[in-house]
């Protein structure tokens, strides 16, 4: 490995590291704005100039020594960006010398030469690497005297550019043009890591600003980008001038919003929710997080029930908790314990799991379920780690984990830009990483992409297609029988073709990597295929299942039991049950944060529950890494965690309660799986629990296809979500709404199983004859197409 | 005069090669090329030499490349691996220097030319696909180019198999829309990519990894055309045109209040004197200054002492000049130095791409902004100071060489004329009273 | 109807020039067919050309915003580009400008009422020994404009004749165009 000094210290650092990461990794600073981790190093902001220079080798190969047979060095004759600068062996770097100081704050003085220097206004300042590094770099009195030596403070005697200072870019990302300082972060962002290319810089030379004509910054990765950027440019929208950045309580928590548990940072204020940012997890979401985590928080500020309630008539009223177990205790009196349902949310802990799959055996019951649960068990697939996705010969996917798994998309995206794990270096990941090239496009021959429906990653994909919802086993059969070697004739309305490039692409490869959604996982016949061809095959497979902790619940036994017989009475944290288990049971207990239609007409008793951001609990995600969330703290009057709430409703059923907090659920995992939840590795630590679970299919009927969408309806609640996402979209090939007498625009009332949802109707032809696809819902359900007109529309 | 390397357009043993046909009726077409010895070279090397002969005769010739840097072309062409890869060969006619405007005539008026060139070039480099890059005003030479590439190729002197030699070469004409950074070799190549044209970090270079990721080649038009006559004439008649480390023939040109401004192909190391009085007629008014080799060298007093300078890459390096693309402009004493260089930076501050902070910030932010104070009368002497600290903040500190090139015409008119500056500080009215100009 | 729907085998030919995962490269050529024929280029065009090459209208924006040749307000039927750097300034090219806004009335951005004339003020043209040099539209230069051939430039636009036929009328046309130019009066020093 070459070995380079910087100023005094020698160290070594891998071939091809930058002389930026050298100079970290020995423990010096440089200052910078325009390198960022995982993103192209492009030497643009010039911040990092330092004076470098190396020894050569003579014709004999031996290095060039000077007259006092010291080995010389060549410095180069300018000085260097120390962040595009690749290192070579005996490279020596200078960071401390007047000449280098000099330059480096030159570089502050023109890049403040047109910026306002608003920081009291900016929602940045105090957390801003501009503010930072002009105090640490910029203005030298060494280097800035009058003529008789007196310090100068300021050369600025022009007027400053004057651009737009208000210009939102979507409902979640303000832009104020005066503070950007062109780093170009933010574009090399959106065309590097999601591949969305929704923004750049137009114009040119000092009226270069940043911009978009892609309205509302389609993307479902915008938000990264307010966290990267080095100045308060690009700001959080929801989160804006809801206060400074030392006013924070900042917890480090996980993500629920989807089965990755994407690491976040909660940041609160006086009890309320104000923002969340990524936190960084080089193994799991690097420092990148979807919208949905970053922006869909708004529902735990809103509406929450901070005390029990108890029916008393038509209405749900206040009450204590002991007049909520007493009430429980009434409801609970005449029931037989093994006809008590127990129902979670698919986000709840594994410490909640736990509890509950405890108490349901001391119940006897086998009514135990969680909400988004898959017909076919997610431990059934061999789990794969994000980073195996960078080792891939060929991924294979049939879902839409743009949708489904968000991160997943930013890993395909990487390896199909021939991306490698970083290296470590004593300061973590590489700041600028020189194998990370700017303009490369994405290498579609790596990726096979098929769903019920058109997606992002099959744009990228050689082999691709579109099979009708449910056809997702005959697809596999398809392409079994292409693996095989047989002809593929009827391929689900997927062309024979794409079929057999994917399979012989799947054949001839050595690492593969398969991503089955929830159209497979739903469907015991697709899912019973997709497992056979993986294991055969050493695949390692993403079950990208719409439960947040799906795993996690799987491993603690929450799951139907064969012989569940319908419940009398049911206890549920789920927030969205569906109907006929409510109708089906007399006693209904909600452990529910919010009200919702459902709760206010079937609970008997409403407990008030604490949101994901509030709890303390683990989840095991989509790569079998066990997670850890942290409670922040957000004003929610009495509201209990669910291990304690099932607690409360065992001693009410008349049971002791198995247990009643959740140090005790991980004091009964430590010994039970020799892994302690308390400390858990940084960036979390792979469990592979042995699960044996039979698929339980669920009905599937209609020509309703719930369509997968990372903004779940409780982001929809949220004020900002609500106004970016807009009406539900109904989509339908033209000629199957016409049939239906419906043309495009209509607004209509669709039934689900959430109740009667509003959706316009718009037409793709891309889709599938036959079918309506709402992205709402459990996804991949099929349903009766029902819905009302309720005002013009029609097609004529 | 029969002696020694050539060094005058007065030579008897000089005559034009590159620049022999420009003018003439019809040159630009291929029965005129074919007439006159076309194509002959490159089925000479295509049939009779090996790729490495080539870079080795273009090597030993000395040609420096003729855009503005100079670097050895037969140097730059061994840099291409010998891998089996798709190679590229550029041809960078995206000549924006202001006061260069040579190339412009050797595509008008002999395109075929440059093709010859290209196919030649192309085999040296295994590149069996090229581009002409040419910026988008020159629609004569885009027109004359297309032509010509129509008529090579329906003679097969473009396409497959070419002389029968099994060597394949197409060629494309890709137009640019005014930006002068696409002159800059990496940013030309984002151009032809379809993106903004910021210039590429180097390493890699574009030997190593430039169009599409591939092996690629950037030469000026000049160069190419000069590889042509090489090839046909030999490296020795070549290397014996110029001084040491100076070579051949090359095209220089002359605007600006001249007699006969033009372009004029001579030896390298032909003095100023010469290329402005002999060749160009003399200037028509008093001139006080000139800028020696396009707009980003730095201009000169015209006085006896610089007029005298050879013509050649080292003479100017050590007149703290350089020799640039070889456009020589004349600026007349009844012109203020101050608002010629206002012009200049004006130029630069509209044309920086806007990358990197030095170049966006100060040459096209707050240089010009300096310079308007000197122009309303308002400029101090600390004003002086800080343009002076700017250029070295600017200086060997930019991305690319588009901010040094802002800077070097400054330094130089600050190290000749200052007392011109000062003049602005002092009574707020430049030191010359400029009348009219356009007739 | 899309611009490009009626010239699909001119952008076959386009598309052939450069590799065939390169689409891209053909952004530029595509918004200048536009640029020729539409005197500028809107948002429905841009959203064309992304389409067509495969990118988003904020990536043809960038790029197009980034050359000064494409525009994206309407321009007049002639757009006249005045280069203004040195060695045309030299040659009076400020004046050829004032003189030239002047007469049309017009500022940048800006076209004459009856939809003839804008004007833009561009860098080097790269003929600098022909200086003050003009440009109009996508066509080959007009050289050396003094007065009288400014004059009869205008004369001959004003009736609509076809460029290339007002250019070749102009006084002294015959020594434009050429490497190498003598300039009447001014005897060498």
């Amino acid at each position: 490995m070459p070995k380079v000094k910087v100023n005094d210290r020698t160290v070594e650092v891998p071939p091809g590291t930058s002389a930026m990461d050298a100079i970290f990794h020995a423990g010096y600073d440089v200052p910078l704005f325009c390198a960022e981790r995982h993103l192209s190093p492009t030497g643009s902001c010039r911040m990092c100039l330092v004076k470098a220079g190396a020894p050569r080798k003579g014709p004999d190969g031996e290095w060039i020594t000077d007259e006092s047979g010291e080995i010389k060095i060549f410095w180069f004759p300018k000085l260097m960006a120390s962040c595009t600068l690749a290192v070579s062996d005996g490279m020596v770097i200078d960071t401390l010398s007047d000449e280098v100081r000099h330059a480096q704050s030159g570089m502050v003085e023109l890049t403040l030469a047109n910026h306002p220097l608003d920081c009291p206004t900016c929602d940045k300042g105090g957390a801003c690497d501009l503010q930072d590094r002009a105090y640490e770099y910029g203005l030298d009195e060494k280097f800035y005297t009058g003529p008789t030596g007196e310090p100068v403070y300021t050369r600025y005697e022009f007027t400053k550019r004057h651009v737009d200072k208000h210009h939102p870019l979507s409902e979640f990302i303000i832009l104020d043009r005066e503070r950007c300082i062109h780093c170009k972060r933010c574009v090399r962002y959106f065309e590097e890591i999601p591949g969305d290319q929704v923004l750049d810089f137009i114009e040119r030379a000092v009226h270069t600003f940043i911009g978009t004509a892609d309205e509302g910054l389609p993307s479902n990765f915008s938000g990264n980008i307010t966290d990267i950027c080095p100045v308060g440019a690009l700001l959080d929208r929801v989160a804006r001038f809801r206060g400074r950045n030392w006013e924070f309580e900042q917890t480090p928590s996980v993500s629920v919003d989807d089965a990755s548990g994407q690491y976040i940072w909660i940041d609160a204020r006086s009890g309320r929710i104000e923002r969340i940012r990524a936190r960084e997890n080089p193994e799991l979401n690097d420092i990148w997080i979807s919208d949905a985590a970053r922006f869909g928080h708004e529902w735990a500020d809103m509406d929450r029930i901070t005390t029990p309630l108890v029916r008393k008539g038509d209405a749900l009223e206040p009450a204590t908790w002991e007049e909520a177990l007493a009430a429980m205790r009434r409801g609970l009196e005449d029931v037989d314990r093994t006809r008590i349902g127990l129902l979670l949310p698919g986000d709840a802990t594994l410490e909640e799991g736990m509890a509950a799959a405890a108490l349901a055996s001391q119940f006897g019951t086998g009514y135990l379920d969680f909400e988004g649960r898959t017909a076919v068990p997610a431990t059934n697939f061999p789990a794969a780690t994000f980073a195996s996705v960078l080792e891939a010969d060929y991924i294979l996917v049939l879902g839409d984990p743009t949708e489904e798994l968000p991160i997943a998309h930013v890993w395909i995206h990487k390896r199909l830009r021939g991306v490698k794990m970083p290296q470590r270096l004593n300061h973590g990941t590489p700041v600028a990483d020189l194998a990370i090239r700017e303009h490369t496009p994405p290498d579609g021959s790596l990726l096979g992409a098929f769903a019920p429906h058109p997606t992002r990653v099959m744009e990228w994909a050689a082999s691709r297609g579109v099979f009708a919802p449910g056809q997702a086993a005959a697809f596999l059969a398809a392409f079994e029988a292409a693996l095989a070697g047989r002809e593929p004739e009827e391929a689900a309305g997927v062309s024979p073709e794409a079929v057999k490039r994917a399979a012989e692409s799947w054949k001839s490869a050595e690492r593969r990597v398969l991503f089955v959604g929830a159209e497979v996982l739903m469907d015991v016949k697709a899912a019973q295929l997709a497992e056979k061809i993986a294991k055969s095959q050493g695949a390692v497979v993403f079950a990208m299942t719409p439960a947040a902790n799906a795993r996690g619940l799987e491993a603690m036994g929450v799951w139907p039991a064969g012989d569940a017989r319908a419940p009398r009475a049911v206890f549920t944290a789920a927030e969205d049950p569906a109907a006929d288990l409510l109708e089906m049971a007399d006693f209904h207990v909600f452990h529910v944060p919010r009200l919702n239609d459902k709760v206010r007409r079937y609970a008997d008793v409403v407990l008030p529950a604490k949101t994901p951001y509030e709890k303390r609990g683990t989840l095991l995600n989509v790569e079998n890494r066990l997670v850890g969330l942290e409670p922040a703290h957000v004003r929610a009057g009495e509201a209990e965690g669910l291990v304690q709430a099932l607690a409360l409703f065992a001693s009410a059923a008349g049971v002791e309660p198995p247990l009643r907090f959740v140090r005790q659920a991980r004091a009964r995992f430590l010994d039970r799986y020799k892994v302690n939840l308390d400390r858990l590795d940084p960036y979390g630590t792979i469990w592979r629990p042995r699960v044996s679970l039979a698929p339980r299919p669920l009905s599937q009927e209609g020509n309703l296809y719930l369509k997968p969408s990372m903004w779940k309806a409780r982001h929809r609640l949220g004020e900002a979500a609500g106004r970016a996402l807009g009406v539900l979209e109904l989509a339908a090939h033209p000629e199957t709404a016409l049939a239906e007498g419906l043309d495009e625009g209509a607004v209509l009332e669709v039934e689900t199983p959430a109740g009667a949802l509003s959706a316009r109707l718009v037409f793709d032809a891309g889709l599938p004859a036959g079918w309506f696809y709402l992205p709402a819902g459990v996804p991949a359900m099929r349903l009766p197409f029902r819905a009302l007109v309720p005002r013009g529309g029609e097609a004529s | 005069m029969s002696e020694g390397p050539i060094t005058s357009g007065h030579d008897p043993r000089f005559t034009p090669t590159l620049f022999a046909h420009v003018g003439k009726p019809n040159s630009w077409t291929l029965d005129y090329y074919l007439s006159h010895g076309g194509y002959q070279v490159a089925e000479a090397v295509l049939k009779g030499k090996q790729p490495d002969e080539v870079v080795e005769e273009v090597k030993k010739s000395g040609l420096r490349g003729r855009g503005g840097a100079g670097f050895p072309t037969g140097v730059k062409w061994s840099f291409m691996p010998k891998d089996g890869q798709q190679h590229y060969l550029i041809a960078n006619a995206d000549e924006s220097e202001p006061a260069s405007f040579k190339d412009r005539y050797i595509m008008e008026d002999d395109p075929h030319q440059l093709i010859e060139g290209m196919i030649i070039g192309g085999y040296a480099i295994a590149a069996t696909k090229g581009y002409i890059y040419i910026r988008g005003e020159y629609r004569k030479a885009y027109d004359r180019l297309v032509g010509a590439i129509k008529e090579a190729y329906e003679r097969g002197y473009l396409g497959k198999n070419l002389f029968g030699s099994g060597f394949d070469f197409d060629l494309y004409v890709h137009r640019g829309a005014g930006a002068y950074i696409c002159g800059e070799e990496t940013a030309l190549m984002n151009s032809l990519e379809g993106l903004r044209a910021n210039p590429r970090m180097k390493p890699p270079f574009p030997a190593q990894s430039g169009l599409y990721g591939k092996p690629t080649t950037i030469n000026n038009i000049e160069s190419l055309a000069s590889v042509v006559h090489i090839m046909q004439r030999g490296a020795d008649w070549f290397a014996q045109m110029g001084t040491e480390r100076s070579k051949g023939t090359k095209l220089f040109q002359v605007s600006g209040p001249a007699r006969r401004p033009g372009v004029y192909e001579l030896p390298m190391g032909t003095p100023f004197r010469e290329l402005i009085y002999d060749w160009a007629g003399g200037p028509t008014e008093p001139i006080k200054a000139f800028i020696p080799g396009g707009s980003s060298t730095p201009l000169l007093p015209f006085t006896d002492e610089y007029l005298d300078l050879p013509m050649d890459y080292e003479s100017l390096v050590a007149a703290n000049s350089s020799l640039g693309t070889g456009g020589v402009v004349l600026i007349p004493e009844s012109v203020c130095i101050v608002d010629a260089m206002w012009n200049l930076i004006r130029f630069y501050a509209h044309e920086s791409c806007g990358k990197c902070t030095p170049c966006r910030e100060g040459v096209s932010g707050w240089l010009p902004q300096l310079f308007e104070k000197f122009e309303s009368g308002k400029a101090t002497r600390e004003d002086l100071k800080t343009m002076e600290d700017l250029l070295d903040q600017i200086e060997g500190r930019s991305f690319c060489p588009l901010a040094d090139a802002a800077v070097w015409p400054i330094r130089g008119a600050l190290r000749h004329f200052r007392d011109e500056f000062l003049h602005h500080i002092e009574h707020g009215t430049c030191a010359v009273k400029s009348g009219p100009r356009w007739r | 109807m899309g611009f490009f729907d009626d010239k699909q085998e001119w952008l076959a030919e386009v598309f052939a020039q450069y590799p065939e995962d390169r689409r891209r490269s053909a952004l530029m050529p595509l918004l200048r067919r536009v640029q020729q024929e539409e005197g500028y280029v809107d948002f429905e065009r841009m959203k064309e050309i992304a389409a067509l090459v495969g990118t988003t209208a904020t990536e043809v924006a960038g790029v197009m915003s980034f050359y000064s040749y494409y525009q994206g307000l309407p321009t007049g039927k002639y757009h006249i580009q005045v280069c203004r750097t040195l060695s045309c300034k030299l040659a009076g090219s400020d004046e050829l400008w004032h003189t030239l806004s002047e007469r049309l009335g017009i500022l940048p951005g800006e076209v004459t009422a009856d939809g003839r004339f804008s004007l833009q003020a561009v860098e080097c043209l790269g003929s600098c020994h022909t200086g003050p040099v003009i440009q109009i539209n996508d066509e080959h230069y007009v050289e050396r404009v003094t007065k009288a051939r400014l004059e009869a430039l205008l004369e001959g636009l004003m009736q609509d004749k076809p460029l290339e036929e007002v250019r070749r009328s102009l006084p002294d046309e015959d020594k434009m165009g050429k490497a190498t130019i003598e300039l009447e009066g001014g005897e060498p020093s």
